[in-house]
């Protein structure tokens, strides 16, 4: 809400030199945040921009399209100067700018400064202004005309300039949406006398209701409507002074009669209609209102040219013959008012918030007036509203107003009481404000105190109690708490103490889930990992990267219904593109090395009865790529391979205790041969691989990528509730290395999990494994170096010798294992 | 030769080795050739038995005297090597400019750093965290936050909506907050109430320096009795000391949120400069950074879930992991935070 300070002192006396920036905070702590100050006129010199008057005006000698004027401007001596505005009149006040003042250029819209020029031969020293010249709007069709009784010399910025205060209204104070409503704020925050607008007006005739009959068909969805007819105004231009308050407040000036109703609905906050009142049809010379929701099939063609279809939920004002206008919406082309108009009928009403915020939504038609009703308007405000309005249509459209008023008004408002008990309200701020003070504040703001027993409580007694009935226009004011808000906000946030809970600290809940993550988060970075944050909605295209398209067609992602951007399109049932894009954009930006990983959820939907809400997987993704780094930091040749990123999970599992085999597996998206599944208790919770050459493409990376995938929920199972330790021999170990010869399909796992067994085996390591040379096809070797230790004696190589050999034998039997010499 | 003169005879010559013995290896064996098992000196002491009885007493003591020369000797000759090598390693000097062998180092995401900041300290505070869904029903994100459908607050969160039917109507959305695990928690929890809530937020709305449409939040929930506002504002002070600085300061200001009553927003003074530099790359000449919206949980919330609003009060705040974030490391763009540069993330 755009609030021109010139105007707001319309409603509330301000002292003259008004700190606006304290006012501006002094509203943002208690009211309503201030965004945005903007200076009106703040750039004009005052000694150079000033109001003038046109003395004289003579043709140009040289061009046909330039006249001279001759302006006073308060000055020794009138000047002449140069103008082309069509508008330029002898007589007129107007905003003069002398040589040397600051100025926007016309044609360029650049700042500039007036600089004393000959144009077409004439000397010309200073110019007329125009609005675009001040800065004011775009406007450069013509000069700015100021009123008769503009006092000459004047500094432009005293007689034009304004300060306007950007509100921002919270959606629950509709009464902020108006002049008056912050006025009111203003004066209980700062103190000032209100005074509303005077809204007497004769009124002569017949009675409105000789012209005009109302009928409400659902008083749930409008609880009030009032119509006034105003007859044999003129359809014209409003007076410039509301043209520039409109224009301050950011609307359009259209004509008297829809100038009138915007400008009420600025100053009260009632969005008001005005319709053709000959063009409302109804019998025997009276026009018929209704206000109903729309029949199947009705159609209304609005005043934008659009015929719009009605859903019975939409709200109608019609007359005998039909729908006229979308009621709160928009007004329909049959009845709106044209130049032609003579007679209005004027419609002050008060609609159903969640039925005009329905139909403004449908049809995208939110608006100033939509933004008000959807608030929810008091409906004593409709009287107040047509009053004014009905007035100043008397007034600026020369019209004579009937008498009376039809006011469908089938519940009429009764003022709530709401009270608050000296102990509630001193608990919930957690502050004790004087019961004199509580009283003031609620009688500034508008309350009318019922019982104000606060002082007993002051006196150490409980039961106090605060009765307060509600002022009409606050119409979010229901409940005990909402006076402490009231209390609290005027008596000042900043009088709060800051006071430490003093409860017990509630029972401590593990969470073993998110202990996870953050450890095994720990665990990833200490192998050198980074992690990187990447977001949950992609695209169908990028997912058939990682997913067979026909499993993807059996997960159906979970689908945005409204989007801003083709890249977010589907929510992710999998983190794996996410890292691979990640991979792509770092080796593209010239990273040599890549080592990364997420923990974020994929979401995985589950659509069958009693589910409503998808799976969220809590998964930590990671992937490693480029070279291995010398001893500088530079890229060696290495490439990072499989055992690099196994070695970071060895590392991090092993950090949380897990104890996890690697078994051979096959997966979409990664190299046959060249995957693991990650197990635990003979349990799979993820998988590590290199990525495929054909999915690397999809991605655009040239370099082979390792993946590795862990679910949390999987793997919390298998985290050791206590880690199984074991005391030191205090004997000494023996070492002993073995070589196998095996087939090929015999895995190194398989051999050190059998030597393992062994109750004189500590540890069992692979050191070697070799290929080719004299070992024939199909068979490789294995080297080994076996730790023996006794718990309970020295081991001599003898007891080492001598288990090595049962060892071997036993590879023997379940490999065909044979000792390598 | 007389046994007195092979033993000087063996000293001679073990004497000339030793001297020419130039590094540990040397002494070793040099130490092995005259005192090992077939060491030189060694012969002559396993011959003194031997010996006539007189004979054997004067070559005992010279073989002795020689043994004690022989090992003060060595222990001389090790001196004057150690001393040469520390010489000499001292003259080939290090450069300890070089860098170090690099290790391949890994960090946390910086939002991540943040967000534990703040759920540590909230920790301290007894404020235990959970965590709720990031797809969400309308009904926990909106309706029973007070915010029903048609509500004009709802324009303060513009929603991804998703494309599910469920009984005919499409109630999933994206949360907007992490504001419905209020809800969740109380529907399962009794007083007394401290839980934080971090998670991932999305809004539907266009992006730009300052504005992401994903975002994480930690959300606060306190319930019990006798919970007022200015425990709201003495819990989140002490949040922002331990965050920001021993010295800050809270400022509360009126605000809106149709789930609190009285709703507030809440800043912290700024850590940067002392609210008077209009060139402060942090407020801006604001002197206060708005880090929060919070206020007292609505009556009707605490009711709906059974409690008794009469007893028990609570307070709920919600704050932007990334607006902290920024601050505290000076980012001024939100986007850097998802672009995932590792240049940009390794400065963290």
């Amino acid at each position: 809400m755009l609030v021109s300070l010139k105007w707001l002192r319309d409603y509330v006396s301000l002292p003259a030199d008004l700190d606006v920036d304290d006012l501006a905070h002094r509203l943002t702590m208690a009211s309503a945040e201030v965004d945005g100050i903007h200076r009106v006129g703040g750039e004009w010199d005052r000694a150079l921009v000033v109001v003038g008057h046109v003395l004289e005006v003579a043709p140009h000698p040289n061009a046909d399209r330039l006249r001279l004027a001759t302006v006073d401007f308060g000055g020794a001596a009138p000047q002449q100067v140069v103008c082309g505005a069509p508008n330029l009149a002898q007589g007129q006040r107007i905003a003069f700018a002398r040589e040397g003042a600051k100025v926007i250029d016309g044609h360029s819209g650049k700042p500039s400064v007036l600089k004393k020029g000959v144009i077409r031969g004439v000397e010309s020293a200073g110019m007329v202004l125009s609005e675009m010249e001040l800065g004011l709007s775009q406007n450069h069709e013509g000069i700015i005309v100021l009123p008769a009784d503009a006092p000459v010399g004047t500094p432009l910025v005293d007689y034009l300039g304004d300060v306007i205060l950007d509100v921002h209204v919270w959606p629950n104070r509709a009464d902020m949406m108006s002049m008056t409503g912050v006025a009111r704020e203003v004066a209980a925050i700062v103190g000032g006398t209100l005074s509303m607008p005077d809204a007497t007006y004769p009124e002569s005739g017949g009675a409105a209701s000789e012209a005009v009959s109302v009928r409400i068909d659902d008083p749930a969805l409008c609880a009030r409507y009032i119509a006034t007819v105003i007859e044999g105004v003129t359809v014209g231009p409003s007076p410039e002074w509301m043209q520039a308050r409109l224009r301050a407040a950011g609307m359009r000036p259209i004509n008297n009669v829809v100038d009138v109703t915007n400008y009420v609905m600025l100053e009260l906050g009632q969005p008001l209609h005005a319709f053709d009142l000959d063009r409302v049809s109804g019998s025997g010379g009276k026009a018929e209102v209704g206000v109903r929701t729309a029949k199947p099939g009705e159609t209304l063609r609005t005043l934008d040219g659009v015929n719009r279809d009605l859903t019975p939920d939409t709200l109608l004002i019609t007359d005998a013959s039909g729908p006229i206008a979308l009621a709160g919406v928009m007004g329909g082309e049959a009845t709106e008012v044209l130049e032609s108009t003579t007679r209005i009928l004027l419609e002050s009403a008060r609609f159903d918030p969640v039925s005009i915020r329905r139909t403004g939504t449908r049809l995208a038609l939110r608006s100033e007036a939509s933004a008000r009703f959807e608030r929810g308007l008091s409906p004593e405000l409709a009287l107040a509203a047509s009053q004014r309005a009905t007035q100043l249509l008397v007034e600026l459209a020369g019209g004579t107003a009937r008498v009376g008023r039809v006011d469908a008004y089938p519940a009429p408002y009764v003022a709530p009481e709401v009270s608050i008990t000296r102990a509630r309200l001193d608990t919930v701020i957690g502050f004790h404000v004087p019961t004199s003070e509580v009283e003031a504040i609620l009688i500034t703001l508008g309350f009318d105190l019922v019982r104000s027993d606060g002082d007993l409580a002051d006196g150490g007694s409980a039961g106090g109690l605060f009765v307060a009935r509600v002022p009409w226009w606050r119409t979010d004011i229901s409940i005990p708490d909402d006076l402490a808000e009231e209390v609290v906000r005027l008596a000042g946030f900043d009088r709060l103490p800051a006071t430490a809970m003093a409860g017990a600290i509630p029972a401590w809940e593990p969470a073993p889930l998110l202990d996870l993550r953050d450890r095994l988060s720990d665990a990833l970075v200490a192998a050198g990992l980074q992690e990187i944050i990447s977001y949950s909605l992609t695209t169908t295209e990028v997912l058939e990267r990682v997913i067979p398209r026909e499993d993807l067609a059996v997960i159906r992602p979970l689908r945005l219904k409204n989007t801003q951007s083709a890249d977010r399109e589907l929510m992710r049932p999998t983190l794996r593109h996410s890292l691979l894009e990640t991979v792509a954009r770092n080796l593209n930006a010239g990273a040599e090395q890549v080592a990364i990983f997420e923990a974020a959820r994929a979401f995985i939907p589950v659509r069958d009865g009693g589910h409503v809400l998808p799976e969220e997987h809590e998964q930590v993704t990671g992937a490693l790529a480029g070279f291995e780094a010398d001893r500088w930091g530079r890229p060696t040749a290495r490439r990072l391979d499989f055992f690099d990123a196994k070695g970071a999970l060895e590392a991090a599992l092993g950090a949380l205790g897990v104890t996890t085999t690697y078994a051979s597996h096959e997966e979409y998206g990664l190299l046959p041969g060249h995957v693991a599944r990650l197990e635990a208790d003979g349990e799979a919770f993820g998988i590590l691989g290199e990525v495929h050459p054909d999915t690397l493409d999809a991605f655009g990376i040239d370099q082979p990528v390792l993946l590795f995938e862990i679910d949390l929920t999987r793997l919390l199972p298998h985290l050791p509730k206590r880690r199984a330790t074991r005391s030191l021999s205090r004997f000494p170990a023996v070492t002993q290395d073995l070589a196998v010869v095996v087939d090929d399909a015999v895995t190194a796992g398989a051999l050190q999990a059998i030597i393992e067994q062994s109750s004189l085996v500590v540890s069992a390591s692979v050191f070697d494994v070799f290929k080719g040379g004299r070992l024939p096809a199909g068979k490789k070797s294995v080297a080994l170096s076996i730790r023996y230790q006794a718990a309970d004696r020295t081991l001599t190589s003898d007891d080492a010798n001598k288990e090595q050999a049962r060892i071997l034998k036993r590879l023997e039997r379940e490999f065909g294992a044979e000792q390598r010499t | 030769m007389t046994t007195i003169e092979q033993i000087a005879a063996i000293e001679a010559d073990a004497r000339a080795t030793l001297a020419a013995a130039g590094d540990e290896g040397a002494l070793a064996a040099w130490q092995s050739g005259v005192f090992g098992k077939s060491g030189t000196l060694t012969g002559i002491l396993r011959g003194l038995g031997a010996l006539a009885p007189e004979e054997r007493k004067a070559v005992g003591a010279a073989a002795n005297l020689a043994k004690q020369a022989l090992e003060a000797a060595l222990a001389e000759r090790r001196e004057t090597l150690k001393a040469a090598s520390l010489a000499a390693s001292a003259a080939d000097a290090l450069d300890v400019t070089l860098p170090g062998r690099p290790l391949r180092r890994g960090r946390l995401h910086p939002v991540t750093q943040v967000r534990r900041e703040i759920l540590d300290i909230f920790a301290r505070l007894g404020f235990a965290t959970v965590e709720g869904p990031e797809v969400e029903l309308d009904e926990y994100n909106f309706g029973r936050l007070r915010i029903p459908e048609h509500h004009p607050a709802r324009d303060m969160w513009d929603t991804f909506w998703l494309d599910e039917e469920v009984d005919g109507r499409q109630p999933l959305l994206l949360r907007t907050h992490t504001s419905p695990m209020q809800i969740r928690h109380i529907d399962t929890h009794e007083p007394p109430i401290r839980v934080a809530v971090p998670g991932r937020c999305y809004r539907y709305e266009a992006t730009d320096a300052t504005h992401e449409w994903m975002l994480e939040q930690v959300e606060l929930l306190a319930i019990d009795e006798g919970l007022s506002l200015a425990n709201l504002k003495g819990t989140l002070q002490e949040f922002a000391r331990q965050m920001f600085g021993p010295e800050r300061r809270v400022l509360m200001r009126n605000s809106y949120f149709p789930f609190v009553e009285p709703g507030v927003e809440l800043a912290v003074d700024c850590f940067a400069c002392p609210g008077d530099n209009p060139a402060c790359p942090v407020c801006r000449g604001a002197g206060w950074l708005e880090i929060m919206g919070a206020g007292m949980v609505h009556p009707e919330i605490i009711a709906a879930a059974g409690y008794d609003p009469e007893r028990y009060t609570g307070f709920a705040a919600g704050m932007g992991v990334e607006r902290i974030t920024m601050l505290k490391f000076g980012i001024t763009d939100i986007r850097d935070l998802h672009a995932n540069d590792l240049r940009f993330l390794s400065q963290f």
